[in-house]
């Protein structure tokens, strides 16, 4: 079928081109809304700044089709093929992409926002400024999860999103934003997160092992049970922050503001404090096994029962703070 | 002797002659005889009310050692009033001016309006002030009713101009009747002001306000008056236009009664300036200006004055803003009037309720009013607020509620104009984002050079701000080019991020050709990026105006550019 075919026959008030073979057409700024493309073939087709919204192509071949500002709010893309597309800057309002295999596809500052990406495979795929405000990314089941494995991130929005159980081991989001977004059981592991906001959000039991957090923002972010070991966490803002529970052994958490964090319980073996503001943070019970606290200021921190026998205390300010054997240091 | 509001039942409007009369040197001579006082008086307003049911009047009020009367007749209120002055001189005669009371009287035309069992209306205000410039002996009529009247009796008047009466907001031309003819005055002059004081008060502020609107620093003097009162920096020549310097200096002289009070206030506002030896100058011509004016005390006669503010108002100024803010609490939407509220006094946006709710409403509404003396005050202070807001519709029509409530706290003032909202902000209004206040371009459209801006001054204000919301919202007033997920998000939701995105690097790097080349050098620019760059390369908010518009233009129709380039600008206005 050709372009002007499938025009033509959409001006007729045709919708329905279900499975039909469209491979490299030039549909550029074309307006199709609301056309019925179920398990149509596209590869390669360019649809730059076309209309799709409402448009449906589930199950559809979108291989390396080019759809660069196309607006497909609320289409239906769900299982649909989208590798090595070009969606750099479309907008996908509320657009269905479950189990969309979108590996390598390129959403360079794509609109997102409330869009369903459950089980969708976003692997190494450029979200780079896009905006997921409101998406969901959430774990389906047990079995599938969302894949952003390698996929880069920085300066996304993913403010209040839904990434429960998502796999974004070794993913760069440096500088995004994921204040409120929920990551419980996420996958974590190796992710750059220089400079990201994290405020309010939560990431408990999140494997975040040898990622990058440095200058972060994790105000009253809850880090319960996560797995922090050898995490980067210098210069942070990480007032109130919950690490309740968690894994920080040999974490380099230098210079960074604590006031009023919980490490309770928290393994912070070899980790370093140096020059950080613990004021009124709680470490019951935390071990502290060979820690470096040189130059923090633990000001009123409750160390009830911690571990700090081997702990570096060169220059460490403990006015006020209440000592293992439950005393108050003068 | 016994005058109660009777007559009139509760929340009756009516139209009529109303007529103030007042005892001069009343308190004075209370402070010597009691006594005797009370009995001259009684014996005075006795005489009074009775002249007053003879021609028809009725007695609404007694204000202890005067009577608040109304006539239904313009006519009947002046004949009337010229008889008691006339029988009261009569009955004084011959006795020693310790025995008798010499009297003032005031009619105006206006509106009274009974509200719990006290007499209140503009009018009322107004005949009560007019009242103030009678000669004792002599009656003040306004203009309204001396032209009703002046065909139909024979009368010894004097113009005395557009009197600017005390929280009254426009001037009103009056005339000073007297029993017998001026000496020295003409027949009967109407129209040439001829004034009765040789230069009065209003004359010598006249004379000095004719010399700061001649000089060429004009506006920059009326730039620096208006700061100094409203502590808000004011570039914008049709807001300016909005206020008077004649009102503008009153309510500053009643706030720094005398020059040395006003002078440090004119330094601070200087001192914030980012030109601030041109308006050390400035400050020194007003203050030299100013002097003569100051020299002379404001009130006509201080005891009058203090006589009618004890009377007239029968709720204090702390009751009726208690009044206010219960009125406020049973609004639906009082926590976004509070939110109003507490930008008007601490100038910064507040979104978070415990914050809120730690400051007192009552307070507020208190400050506000100190802010905020006029209506007219308020009306602009609520519009520079409410513009700048992301929802300006929504909050136009709560600030309009407020000031409708605070109208209670303004009872000698004509309600001011009602806001207006924006047309073009329908869908800003739906944005699901926190109401965010977009500080006022630091550039104005003002040619580049001639524009001062003011940081101290603001910055005193917005000191006293409480702590900022923990979440990082940062409800600032200039909103945080720091972070600029917010604003992305207010473009995305409206307009095509790819179309955006060419139309920045269209403004930046010239028209874009849809090339190879040029997709490319756009796949490794973010949004973000170019935004950032944008704000480089336009300074000032009109700049990023006016570029974005003709890039848009040069675009032309087919890439949908000009409705990009206003929802952009609408967004990015909140930076600037």
């Amino acid at each position: 079928m050709k372009a002007s075919d499938l025009l033509q026959a959409y001006t007729r008030g045709e919708t329905n081109f279900r499975g039909r073979v469209l491979v490299g057409v030039d549909l550029a700024g074309a307006d199709l809304i609301g056309a019925d493309l179920t398990q149509v073939d596209l590869e390669n087709a360019n649809l730059t700044l076309a209309y799709l919204t409402r448009a449906r192509l589930r199950q559809a071949n979108l291989t390396r089709i080019r759809l660069g500002g196309a607006n497909l709010n609320q289409a239906d893309l769900s299982a649909a093929m989208l590798h090595d597309a070009d969606l750099h800057g479309a907008t996908l309002q509320g657009a269905d992409l479950r189990s969309a295999k979108l590996t390598l596809a390129d959403l360079l500052d794509a609109n997102l926002i409330g869009a369903d990406l459950r089980n969708a495979d976003l692997g190494g795929a450029n979200l780079t400024g896009a905006c997921l405000r409101g998406a969901n990314l959430r774990q389906e089941n047990r079995k599938y999860s969302t894949n952003l494995r390698g996929a880069k991130l920085r300066q996304a929005d993913l403010r209040g999103t839904n990434l429960s159980g998502a796999d974004l081991a070794y993913v760069d989001l440096r500088q995004a934003d994921l204040s409120e977004a929920l990551l419980k059981d996420a996958n974590l592991k190796g992710a750059n997160l220089e400079g990201a906001q994290l405020s309010y959000a939560n990431l408990a039991g999140v494997d975040l092992s040898n990622s990058n957090l440095n200058q972060a923002n994790l105000t009253h972010c809850r880090l319960v049970r996560s797995d922090l070991s050898q995490v980067q966490l210098n210069d942070c803002r990480a007032r109130g922050a919950d690490f309740t529970d968690a894994r920080l052994n040999q974490a380099q958490i230098n210079r960074c503001d604590l006031l009023e964090s919980r490490f309770s319980r928290a393994d912070l073996s070899r980790a370093s404090f140096c020059g950080s503001i613990l004021v009124k943070a709680m470490l019951v019970e935390a071990y502290l096994g060979r820690a470096n606290l040189t130059g923090a200021d633990l000001t009123e921190a409750v160390l009830e029962r911690a571990e700090i026998s081997s702990t570096i205390l060169v220059d460490t300010t403990l006015t006020r703070a209440i000592l293992p054997d439950g005393s108050v240091h003068r | 002797m016994d005058y109660r509001v009777s007559s009139l039942s509760e929340g009756q409007r009516l139209l009529a002659a109303i007529m103030v009369t007042d005892a001069v040197g009343f308190s004075t001579a209370m402070s010597v005889n009691e006594e005797l006082t009370l009995r001259l008086i009684d014996q005075d307003l006795t005489l009074i009310a009775k002249i007053g049911h003879e021609f028809g009047g009725t007695v609404l009020k007694s204000t202890g050692d005067g009577l608040l009367m109304y006539f239904l007749s313009a006519v009947d209120a002046v004949a009337c009033g010229l008889e008691m002055q006339r029988q009261l001189v009569e009955s004084a005669q011959g006795l020693a001016p310790e025995r008798a009371f010499d009297h003032r009287i005031g009619i105006h035309l206006g509106d009274i309006v009974v509200s719990n069992q006290d007499v209140m209306g503009n009018g009322v205000n107004i005949t009560a002030r007019l009242q103030t410039y009678a000669k004792p002996r002599g009656l003040c009529v306004s203009q309204t009713i001396f032209d009703v009247v002046k065909a139909r009796l024979t009368l010894h008047a004097t113009f005395l101009g557009p009197l600017h009466l005390k929280n009254i907001h426009e001037p009103v031309p009056a005339y000073q009747l007297a029993l017998q003819a001026e000496p020295d005055a003409g027949p009967l002059s109407t129209g040439e002001p001829t004034y009765t004081r040789p230069m009065s008060v209003d004359a010598l502020l006249g004379q000095a306000i004719r010399n700061l609107t001649t000089i060429d620093q004009s506006m920059r003097i009326k730039k620096l008056v208006f700061a100094t009162y409203q502590q808000a920096w004011e570039n914008d020549p049709a807001v300016l236009e909005q206020f008077d310097l004649h009102s503008l200096l009153l309510s500053l002289r009643e706030r720094c009664p005398t020059l040395s009070d006003l002078e440090p206030q004119l330094q601070r506002v200087v001192q914030g300036l980012n030109r601030h030896d041109i308006y050390t100058e400035v400050a020194a011509l007003i203050v030299r200006e100013l002097q003569p004016w100051y020299g002379q005390s404001l009130c006509p006669t201080v005891e009058a004055l203090q006589n009618d503010i004890t009377v007239l108002t029968v709720r204090s100024l702390d009751e009726r803003c208690r009044l206010v803010t219960q009125k406020l609490q049973q609004h639906d939407d009082f926590l976004r009037l509070r939110k109003l509220l507490y930008c008007l006094c601490y100038n910064t946006w507040e979104n978070n309720a415990t914050t809120l709710d730690q400051v007192d409403s009552c307070t507020l509404v208190q400050q506000v009013l100190q802010l905020a003396p006029q209506s007219q005050d308020l009306h602009y202070h609520l519009g520079r607020v409410t513009k700048r807001l992301n929802r300006p519709r929504q909050y136009t029509r709560l600030a309009n509620e407020l000031m409708a409530q605070f109208q209670l706290l303004y009872l000698d003032q004509p309600a001011g104009a009602q806001l207006s909202a924006p047309v073009s902000s329908d869908s800003q209004d739906s944005a699901p984002d926190h109401t965010v206040v977009t500080p006022l371009p630091i550039h104005s459209s003002l040619a580049a050079g001639e524009f001062t801006t003011l940081q101290s001054a603001l910055a005193t204000l917005s000191s006293k701000t409480s702590p900022t919301s923990t979440k990082g919202e940062a409800p600032t007033l200039c909103r945080d080019r720091a972070s600029l997920f917010d604003l992305r998000v207010d473009i995305l939701q409206y307009v095509n991020p790819l179309r955006a995105k060419i139309l920045l690097h269209s403004c930046l790097h010239g028209p874009f050709g849809y090339t190879q080349q040029d997709w490319a050098n756009l796949s490794r620019t973010t949004l973000d990026d170019l935004l950032r760059q944008i704000f480089d390369y336009c300074p000032s908010f009109a700049d990023l105006d006016s570029k974005l518009t003709i890039t848009a233009h040069c675009l032309g129709q087919g890439s949908e550019s000009v409705p990009v380039a206003s929802t952009i600008i609408r967004a990015m206005r909140a930076y600037y």
